[in-house]
Order: C-alpha cells, then sequence, then structure tokens
C-alpha cells in the first residue's frame, strides 16, 4: 500500500470538523478529532509525528534544533519506509520542518509565490507513474498557506501583546476563516485529483494538522507555539482508506500515535535497532478501547526577546478531562477542567490541588529525558 | 551488578608534576595509587581549557564534532551522545562535585546529589574534600553510580594551604598545593571500595607554572589569589550595564601586568618555555598549544586491572570513553574518535593514534586560535582560520620542551602533518555536509523567513 501524507499547517479543529469539504472526508475516514500534538508550531510538531517521539527525546524541542535530530537513535516514517522500497518524495515549507533522512527527494515551495494546488498536483502525477511503474511510493505534501496569511498579517503585523489584534477577535476570526476555506478547496482538489487517478484503491490518504491557531483568545499569544491551550494543541489526525471503517473519535489521542498507526496499517515491522516509540498505534482504538492516552506538550514562549527560546519553557500534560501548564519561565502553574471549561478560562491550581499533584508528577515523568 | 565509577578531574593538573623525576611535589598518596594502578604518561588533551577537554573526555569526540563550539560556546548537540546517556541506559545513578556553571554546557545528566555544583573558589581544603568523604561514607550512593570530581585546586588563582606554603612541599606554589591536594586524596582514596570501583583520575588540561628558578632564585608571577578572590567577589556585584567598562579595566590591567612582566623577563637569560610560562596571561590574544597546557596524566585503578604499570605510548583523552566502556563490558558508538585503551593494559599490540589538539578562545574578545596535531614524534599546530599563518612544528624527540620551532626549515613534516589535519577535519565536514547541519546563524535566516524572528 502507498502512502500520501497531507499536512494542513496551522488547520483549527473547530474549523475541521465544519469544513465544507473537510466534513465530507471525516464522514468517509477513522477520524481523530483530539489528536494532542507535542508541539503547537510545526517545526516541533513534525518531528515529534515523523519520529513517533516526543522533541524532548529526539533532540527536537525548539525552533531551532532541528539539527539536533537524533537520526541515528529514531527511525523516522521517511526512513522506515524508505528502508521498505518505497519512492520517498516529498513538497515542504522550509528546510527546518521534517527530518530529512530517508527521503529521495524533498524540495522546499516559495509559500508566497508558488500556487501549491498545481505543483501537488504535478506531484500527484508523478508518483502516478511511479505506480505505473509497479513502484511503493510515499508523498509528503505540505499545505502552508494558512501560515502564509497569518504571517503576512498577523506576525509581521502585531506582536503577542497588540491591543488592535486582541480586541478584534471576530475581524481575527474572518479572516481566519478565509484562510481555512482555501485550505478547504486545496483538499477538496487533492483527494479528487487522487480519485480520479485511481490512487486511492491502494494507497493510504493521512491528513493531518500540525497545530491550531490562535484567534485572539489569550493575550500574549497571537498565532501560536507561545502557549498549550487548546486552540493550538488540539490537532486532528484523519486516515482514509477502505480497508478502514469510518469513525469520529473524540477521546483523546497524541500525535506521537500517528507514526506507529501508519506502519500498523502498512503492515511494517517496528525496526528494534532504534528507540523505541512514544506512541501507540490508534487501531485498537479504533477497534473499540477505550484505554486513556495522556498526552504531553511543550511550547516556547519568546515573552519579550522577540525570538523563541532555545529551550521549551511552557509544558503541559493533558488527559482526557484536566490540563496541567508549567510556565518554567516564571515557574507558575494552571490547572483547567477541560469538560466543564474547554477555553480554559478558570485556573483550579489552588483549588484541585490533588489532580494538580498527579498531573505535576505525570508531567515531570514524561519530561524526564 | 557492574562497577561504579569515580572519575576524578583535577583541573590544570600536568602530567609531568604528577608523576616525573623533575616533580618537587610531597605525593605519597599519588605514589601509592601509581603503585596500584596503570598509568598513561602520554596522555593528551585535546584542549588546553575545561569545556573543551570536557567535550572530549565525556563524548569521545574532537571538540569541533561535539557541538560545544570553541567560537560560540555553544551547547552540547543534542544528539551527540555522551558517557552519561550510555551509562543511564545501564541503570547506573550519577553524582558530581562539579564547579558551577558545568551544568550550563548541556554535557552533564540529573546528578542525584543536591550539592553536585560547588562554588568555583571551594576546594578540597575549604569543604569540598569533606563533603565528598562524607558522601563516600554515607549510604546515599546507589549502585552502580558514577561519580563525577573536578577539583579547581590548581586552577589559577592558586592559594596554598599554610600548612604546606613551603619549600619541603614544593619548590614552587604550584607543588606546593599538589602536595596539600595529595594530603586530601590519601582521605577521600581510603573511603573508596576498590572492590567494586574503577577510579579514573586525570586532568582536562595542563597550564604554565607561572614561577621558575634562575640562578637559585624563583621568580614568581603567579597571581595573587586572595586579591583575586576580593576583587571577584567585588566584579559580580556590578550592575550588567557597567560590565564594557568592567572588561576594559580587566584588559588593560592585564595588558599593564604583561608590560612589567616583559620588562622584568627581557633581563634574564631565559629559554623560550620558561619565558612563555611567565609571560603568558589570560586576555593574551595569540594562543598557543604546548605540552605543557595538553599533556595531563591518567590514572586507571580497579580490581583485577594491572598494578605498577607505566605505559609510554602516546594515548588521548578522547580515549577514555571507549576505555571506560571496555572495563564494564560495553560497546561504544562508532561514531567517536577515541580509541580503547584496552590492549595496552594486556600488552597486546597499540597502534599510536594521533591527537588532535585545538586552543580555547576568549570569551570576551577576540583570539588568535590554532588548531594542530601530536604525535610521539612531532608537534604541529596553525592558525585556526588560515594554514599559512602562525605555524609551529616541533621535533618532540629532541626537543620535549618545544623551544625550536622547526616549521621553517622542514617543509616536509609541515606538509605531512597538515594534511593529518586535513583529514581530521574534512572527513567530519563532508559527512556533515551531507547531513546538513545548519549552524545557529542559518537557523535563524530560515525562522526569519517564516516570520518566527
Amino acid at each position: 500500500m502507498n502512502l500520501i501524507f497531507i499536512t494542513i499547517d496551522g488547520a483549527r479543529v473547530d474549523r475541521i470538523v465544519n469544513g465544507n469539504f473537510y466534513k465530507k472526508l471525516i464522514n468517509k475516514s477513522a477520524f481523530f478529532s483530539k489528536t494532542i500534538t507535542y508541539a503547537p508550531y510545526t517545526i516541533g510538531a513534525m518531528h515529534a509525528i515523523f519520529s513517533g517521539t516526543y522533541g524532548n527525546k529526539t533532540g527536537v524541542d525548539s525552533y531551532w534544533s532541528t539539527p539536533d535530530f537524533k537520526k541515528n537513535e529514531y527511525k523516522t516514517l521517511v526512513k522506515y519506509l524508505h528502508d521498505a522500497g518505497y519512492v520517498t518524495i516529498g513538497d515542504s515549507i522550509n528546510k527546518l520542518i521534517l527530518p530529512k533522512n530517508g527521503f529521495d527527494e524533498l524540495t522546499i515551495h516559495d509559500e508566497i509565490n508558488d500556487d501549491l494546488t498545481q505543483r501537488h498536483l504535478s506531484l500527484l502525477s508523478n508518483v502516478e507513474k511511479l505506480k505505473n511503474d509497479g513502484k511503493n511510493f510515499f508523498l509528503y505534501l505540505h499545505y502552508s498557506n494558512i501560515h502564509t496569511g497569518i504571517m503576512q498579517q498577523v506576525l509581521k503585523k502585531y506582536d503577542n501583546f497588540s491591543k488592535e489584534y486582541f480586541s478584534n477577535k471576530n475581524e481575527n476570526a474572518k479572516f481566519y476563516e478565509i484562510l481555512f476555506e482555501n485550505a478547504d478547496k486545496y483538499l477538496e482538489t487533492i483527494i479528487l485529483e487522487c480519485e480520479k487517478l485511481c490512487l486511492t484503491d491502494d494507497t493510504l490518504i493521512v491528513v493531518i494538522s500540525d497545530h491550531g491557531i490562535s484567534i485572539g483568545e489569550k493575550l500574549g499569544e497571537r498565532a501560536y507555539g507561545v502557549f498549550c491551550y487548546d486552540y493550538t494543541i488540539n490537532a486532528t489526525s484523519l486516515f482514509f482508506h477502505k480497508s478502514l471503517s469510518a469513525k469520529f473519535i473524540k477521546n483523546q489521542v497524541r500525535s506521537i500515535d500517528i507514526l506507529p498507526t501508519i506502519l500498523d496499517i502498512l503492515k511494517i515491522p517496528i525496526d528494534p535497532n532504534y528507540e523505541k516509540f512514544d506512541g501507540l498505534s490508534l487501531i485498537p482504538i479504533l477497534n473499540g478501547d477505550t484505554t486513556p492516552r495522556i498526552a504531553f506538550s511543550q511550547s516556547g514562549n519568546p515573552l519579550d526577546s522577540g525570538k523563541p527560546p532555545k529551550e521549551p519553557n511552557v509544558w503541559a500534560v493533558r488527559t482526557d478531562d484536566w490540563k496541567f501548564i508549567l510556565n518554567i519561565h516564571d515557574g507558575t502553574e494552571e490547572l483547567y477542567d477541560l469538560q466543564n471549561d474547554p477555553d480554559e478560562l478558570d485556573n483550579l491550581i489552588d483549588i484541585k490541588v490533588e489532580i494538580a499533584t498527579r498531573l505535576r508528577l505525570n508531567l515531570k515523568e514524561l519530561a524526564s529525558k | 551488578m557492574k562497577q561504579n565509577i569515580i572519575f576524578l578531574i583535577i583541573d590544570s593538573l600536568r602530567s609531568d608534576k604528577f608523576h616525573d623525576t623533575s616533580k618537587t611535589s610531597q605525593t605519597p598518596t599519588l605514589d601509592n595509587l601509581l603503585k596500584n594502578g596503570t598509568y598513561f604518561e602520554q596522555t593528551i588533551s585535546s584542549a588546553d581549557a575545561t569545556i573543551l577537554s570536557w567535550s572530549s573526555i565525556f563524548t569521545g569526540k574532537f571538540p569541533f564534532k561535539s557541538g560545544i563550539r570553541s567560537s560560540k560556546f555553544n551547547k552540547l548537540s543534542s544528539k551527540t551522545q555522551t558517557l552519561f546517556d550510555i551509562l543511564k541506559k545501564q541503570n547506573y545513578h550519577f553524582y558530581s562535585y562539579l564547579p558551577k556553571l558545568s551544568e550550563t554546557v548541556g554535557l552533564f545528566p540529573e546528578f542525584e546529589n543536591d550539592d553536585a555544583y560547588y562554588d568555583f573558589y571551594m576546594g578540597l581544603t575549604n569543604g569540598l574534600g569533606d563533603k565528598i568523604i562524607k558522601k563516600l561514607c554515607s549510604n546515599e550512593l546507589k549502585e552502580p553510580y558514577f561519580l563525577t570530581i573536578h577539583s579547581m585546586d590548581l586552577h589559577d588563582p592558586i592559594s596554598v594551604d599554610e600548612k604546606f606554603s613551603n619549600s619541603d612541599f614544593g619548590e614552587n606554589y604550584y607543588e606546593q598545593k599538589i602536595s596539600e591536594l595529595d594530603f586530601w586524596l590519601s582521605k577521600i582514596t581510603k573511603k573508596i571500595d576498590f572492590s567494586n570501583t574503577i577510579l579514573i583520575l586525570t586532568s582536562d588540561h595542563g597550564c604554565y607554572i607561572k614561577s621558575i628558578r634562575k640562578n637559585g632564585k624563583e621568580i614568581n608571577f603567579n597571581i595573587n589569589a586572595n586579591i583575586e578572590k576580593t576583587t571577584s567577589k567585588f566584579t559580580k556585584k556590578i550592575p550588567q550595564f557597567l560590565h564594557p567598562l568592567k572588561n576594559k579595566l580587566f584588559f588593560a590591567r592585564e595588558k599593564l601586568q604583561i608590560n612589567k612582566k616583559k620588562s622584568i623577563i627581557s633581563k634574564l637569560d631565559l629559554k623560550p618555555h620558561e619565558k612563555r610560562a611567565l609571560i603568558a596571561g589570560r586576555a593574551d590574544k595569540d594562543h598557543f598549544l604546548f605540552d605543557e597546557c595538553l599533556k595531563v596524566p591518567l590514572l586507571i585503578i580497579g580490581k583485577n586491572l594491572p598494578k605498577n604499570k607505566k605505559i609510554p605510548q602516546q594515548v588521548r583523552t578522547v580515549d577514555i570513553l571507549p576505555t571506560v566502556l571496555d572495563l564494564i563490558k560495553l560497546t561504544s558508538p562508532l561514531d567517536i574518535d577515541g580509541k580503547s585503551l584496552l590492549n595496552l593494559f594486556t600488552e597486546k599490540e597499540f597502534e599510536e593514534n594521533v591527537a588532535y589538539i585545538e586552543s580555547t578562545p576568549l570569551v570576551l574578545s577576540e583570539s588568535n586560535d590554532v588548531i594542530g596535531i601530536r604525535t610521539s614524534e612531532f608537534k604541529y599546530f596553525r592558525d585556526k582560520n588560515n594554514p599559512q599563518k602562525r605555524i609551529h612544528l616541533y621535533s618532540l624527540k629532541s626537543d620535549p620542551l618545544e623551544n625550536n620551532n622547526i616549521a621553517d626549515v622542514n617543509d616536509d613534516q609541515t606538509i605531512k602533518c597538515e594534511q593529518i589535519l586535513q583529514n581530521i577535519i574534512n572527513n567530519f565536514e563532508n559527512k556533515n555536509a551531507e547531513e546538513d547541519e545548519l549552524n545557529t546563524e542559518e537557523i535563524e535566516n530560515e525562522l526569519r523567513k517564516l516570520g518566527y524572528v
């Protein structure tokens, strides 16, 4: 079976579940609406996804640490497929985003000037030829135009404390809506083309969002990669293939579970010569397993420096019901009841002491390298 | 059960002052340890200062490969595996006594003792010795353990305890301090159970001893430790915005002192190695890589290891990591530069390995740094950025004190050494290029493109 892996960079879960085309695709797929990302920014998020392991272990736990990826210790999705004889091709937004080990060809697009839809349609045509030549392929497509819009209209115009931005939440939401609609159209074009080229029969299509994006929910974070609130760490994952039953899973899973799931579906054995994944296959969940999975996230609050920090300074642990956040930069802690307070407005750290103690221990354990 | 390991680094300890006919210190403990272990007489550190040297010792790689870059003092690259990473997988417990700031280089693991880092000026006599002894006597060390001790006692400024401050204990302050250290090592080593513990005693680098005897008279340019400590305490309180001024004053003071020293030295008939020892200052722009700063002791003691054995061949501090792993029957990573010294214990064939060497840049200002190689026959180093500048070549067999630079009269050997050096650097750079490694500046440019900087 081949693999097409599509990242919709910066897609928010609340828009995904209501997206015109997204909705249709969700109805035909195994969809995990609470796929908690390790890092609410693309570099950290994608390295964790591609290695099935949290960045505090792989070395990529900040915007700056791409070269630190321990490729000899953690086998990536691409390397697995490459070693299994797949031709591995990808198109990404920037050379820092992915561990490149195992790619036969990894191109970097110009997010401002390139037409991503046309570019990726052309890549689909290339992999169709590979398929016709009897070769297995892996194709990675990175849709980056939500990021492009946010970069041009938010990151470059405002800082994390701009009054003008945070007092215009409705305007921010409208702007984001436009960006998301374009992403939804892109996805529709790509999936329909896959069907037209008869790729879907023997190709697993995985569509993920790497992280969400703020529309001004919390002062101090105009976009993402600062805090660990749900509007950025609640990402999604979708697995589309006829062998998988369509299911909408609301239980919490982790983005590090994506790689083990793909290997499970493609029946590629785990390589014992590398470190074990932190993640677990999601197939048991699709088969009814409801064992809770705890999620660990780390972000990098630039504070007033204008640059992301070199080490994560906001750590969080999340269960289906609770979230505990430790702000390393000032030593403060936060605790939220996610069932009753999904917007994370009411910090219960001094009230729910026992829960905080338990989660604090969980966090300590997960954060140890 | 794996054996415990005590890794004792005595900062700035030179091999010729550890075990050599020229030493004048009183060292009954060291002499006894030598009788009970295997001593490597010609051990070469990869660098002339602590951080780069540590990076080599604890990764088994030459400093420029570890991510701790001498030019920017970057942290250890997180993909570089350390001795601690390997031992952690074998369930070793880590304890340490390291000078404060050691934690900033990203080299060391999380230590289990609360007092893992001590104040820079704490020596064995004024508290550190008692702390170590107390720890060794306690039941707090969970086995197997790896205890790292880094003593700063011999680091400038040296302060000798009154009891040892006379010529009975050494002809200069440095050797007197070694006698004092020996007294404490006696107390510490008595607490070690050698039936289940390997002791590794070494140093991170050597140093210039700023005191020589000429015509029966001592010329002593040693820094006064008490003045230094007081100055340090005072300068720590200086607000950040005045630091440029503080640094300016430091360099001006150093310059003044060098000029004063030069004037005294010009009246004396001194050999090059004596001159450079006396004149060396902390703010010197031109750096060198002479043996007094690179040749360190290496002594290994443990159950079933050879006793009273002295190994004359050149070995390197990068060889310590694979040797330690070999001693506890673990395999070394493939990508390291060090080679296990176990064959030397058993007198099997051992091919000498070239030592890569690197000087450590100044932190507060630019310095002219050098890189080079050392074999048991030759020492070669030259400007770090330009192979044609500041070329030094010494024949170590005929000129062990490195007084005569023969680079100009021995072109063939110079070219040969440069080729060996190029091979070491290029092999790494080519491999690196394949991996598309980015430096901090390049990463920042990429992050700028993404709108994050």
